[in-house]
């Protein structure tokens, strides 16, 4: 059983907000009672009508009633519901398109929800689109139509402070006790996941505080990766100096979002799968260029791949699975500079290996024509441009 | 108390004491550098000297390789690589620390680094306890790798020889890619 009310009360761990106004709980696993009091409740709302409250035994209907919408009612009247559907799930439904649909249903002869249902509903999809097509089917089959379930996370930040006996001016005392806090607070939400960790000094003499604030691109846990965040708060700690001596210190840690549920395959350890993309993230967060290499749809070999996050897409090690190159280019020379520079003509054979002519940003012709060539010391890949200009691109490896 | 006389059993025993004290005999990671010029192929064979190697860091000073290229040889060996340009010398240790913490890799390969000896000794403390291999590339011999291979590109095969540990002979392997060009001398 679902309940949709516009009252947000965090009685249920299953529950998801919709549109920014309903709360969709789900009571499913509830007690008979407490569904009772609920469908009690309702019944009370009808009569009081102080609070709009739909329950059924799945969302679509819950949200027809929460909506007040039936297959009686005028078909205009969906407009509020498809706006917030379509804005919830980020559908690229704008207002006119939402406007022009509805006058499309009215020169249909379509007037109540009801008549929806003479259209055949893969036609709905080829003329309205995906979008609409969901819509509609949760519209006119509330019990068939699939509904996408995104829990609810508090944003509540874990909170903590503390008042020095005597002012404290040392750096090392401060950041022990953080320490101490820290190791409190792991204690008491193991498996809290930080976006941000903000620290206030509240100075002595004088009204301003000082703040000190740590922003994490990923999720960072308070239990498992206490002693990385102790080395941070340490860096910067040691080195700090505030102006008049610390009275209190205040920490507050923002959650993150909670981590991304990852596909795993049978046959691969999930261990190692977490533990490349934690070491990735740590290494990105200190500003190391970690990266693997992803194909552009250019051929110029300076310009045809780019680094990208080294975050696997999917959970799979697997390399084939993970590279994001194409094919193209792999007949050229290990060893390349990032930029090719000018050289005189080269002297000797010269074994052609490709030529490449495109049009640039300014619409003029481009061509390389790319040789092998030997030098003293090794093979070099060099080019010669359409001005008969000579460039060393790389060296044969 | 006086001493017992050295003698050659004593010898043995004193160094076995020694090197089981200073780690030498416990540690299970391996050193092997590749020494070669740009285009003798070191790059190429890397990961030929990693054979068990399941994911692989390849940590730069200076970037200049051709990644689709680079990706695509380690894919052919079943690797999974991760690349780390380091910009700042002076960041190797932090690197080389969150690397060791997150024990992920299999085998490190430090590409034209430019390592001393301290930093040589640093990375054996550091990594002692753990089983892996790091792969030195770079153009100075360095006393703290176990083996010492060199590299040379030869009529149409990449000729390897050992100065320190490894094979008494030289190997070749036939290189795939320059035999294009060899053609013309």
């Amino acid at each position: 059983m679902f309940v949709v009310t516009s009252e947000g009360t965090r009685l249920s761990p299953q529950c998801m907000q919709f549109a920014k106004k309903w709360w969709i709980y789900d009571l499913t696993p509830f007690h008979s009672f407490w569904k009772k009091t609920v469908e009690g409740q309702q019944s009370s709302s009808k009569t009081r009508n102080t609070t709009h409250i739909g329950v059924d035994s799945n969302v679509w209907g819950a949200l027809l009633k929460a909506y007040k919408l039936h297959l009686f009612s005028p078909l205009g009247s969906i407009a509020v519901f498809a706006s917030d559907f379509h804005s919830h799930f980020k559908n690229k439904i704008s207002s006119k398109n939402l406007r022009e649909t509805l006058a499309i249903f009215s020169r249909l002869g379509l007037d109540k929800i009801g008549h929806l249902r003479r259209l055949p509903p893969h036609q709905i999809q080829q003329r309205f689109g995906k979008a609409w097509a969901d819509f509609l089917r949760g519209i006119i089959s509330p019990k068939q139509a699939s509904w996408i379930w995104e829990p609810f996370h508090s944003k509540d930040p874990v909170l903590w402070s503390y008042d020095f006996e005597n002012l404290c001016v040392d750096g090392l005392r401060i950041f022990e006790e953080i320490k101490q806090g820290l190791e409190k607070l792991a204690e008491i939400h193991p498996y809290f996941g930080i976006s941000q960790i903000q620290i206030h000094f509240i100075l002595s003499e004088v009204t301003e505080e000082e703040t000190f604030d740590f922003q994490f691109t990923h999720r960072i846990s308070l239990k498992k990766d206490l002693g990385w965040i102790l080395r941070l708060l340490q860096e910067r700690l040691t080195h700090m100096s505030v102006s008049y001596p610390v009275q209190r210190i205040c920490m507050s840690l923002l959650p993150a979002d909670s981590p991304e549920s990852i596909q795993l395959s049978l046959f691969e350890d999930r261990a190692k799968i977490l533990a490349w993309k934690e070491v990735c993230k740590k290494l990105e967060n200190q500003n190391f260029a970690v990266f693997q290499p992803e194909s552009t749809a250019s051929y110029v070999p300076e310009f045809s791949w780019r680094r990208s996050s080294a975050l696997p897409a999917s959970a799979s090690l697997n390399a084939k699975k993970n590279l994001n190159f194409s094919l193209h280019g792999l007949r050229r020379p290990l060893i390349q500079e990032k930029q090719p520079y000018q050289i005189s003509p080269p002297e000797g054979a010269l074994k052609f290996s490709e030529r490449l002519a495109w049009f640039d940003e300014k619409g003029e012709r481009r061509q390389r024509d790319y040789f092998m060539a030997r030098t003293a010391r090794h093979w070099v890949w060099v080019f010669k441009n359409e001005k008969d200009e000579w460039f060393r691109q790389g060296i044969i490896e | 108390m006086p001493k017992p006389p050295i003698n050659q059993e004593n010898k043995i025993q004193l160094i076995q004491n020694f090197q089981e004290r200073s780690g030498l005999k416990t540690s299970r990671v391996k050193f092997i550098q590749l020494i070669g010029d740009l285009g003798s192929g070191c790059r190429r064979l890397a990961f030929s000297f990693l054979p068990a190697a399941k994911t692989v860091v390849w940590i730069s000073l200076r970037w200049n390789l051709y990644a689709p290229v680079l990706w695509k040889l380690a894919e052919d060996q079943k690797i999974q690589l991760l690349g780390i340009e380091l910009q700042e010398k002076k960041r190797f240790r932090r690197l080389c620390k969150e690397l060791r913490d997150s024990q992920v890799f299999d085998a490190w390969i430090l590409d034209g680094l430019k390592l001393s000896e301290g930093e040589g000794f640093f990375l054996h403390q550091l990594l002692r306890p753990l089983s892996l291999k790091v792969l030195v590339l770079d153009s100075k011999p360095h006393s703290f790798c176990h083996e010492r291979a060199h590299i040379h590109l030869s009529h149409q095969h990449y000729r390897i020889f050992w100065s320190k540990g490894g094979s008494p002979t030289p190997s070749y392997v036939p290189a795939v890619f320059p035999s294009e060009v060899l053609c013309l001398s």
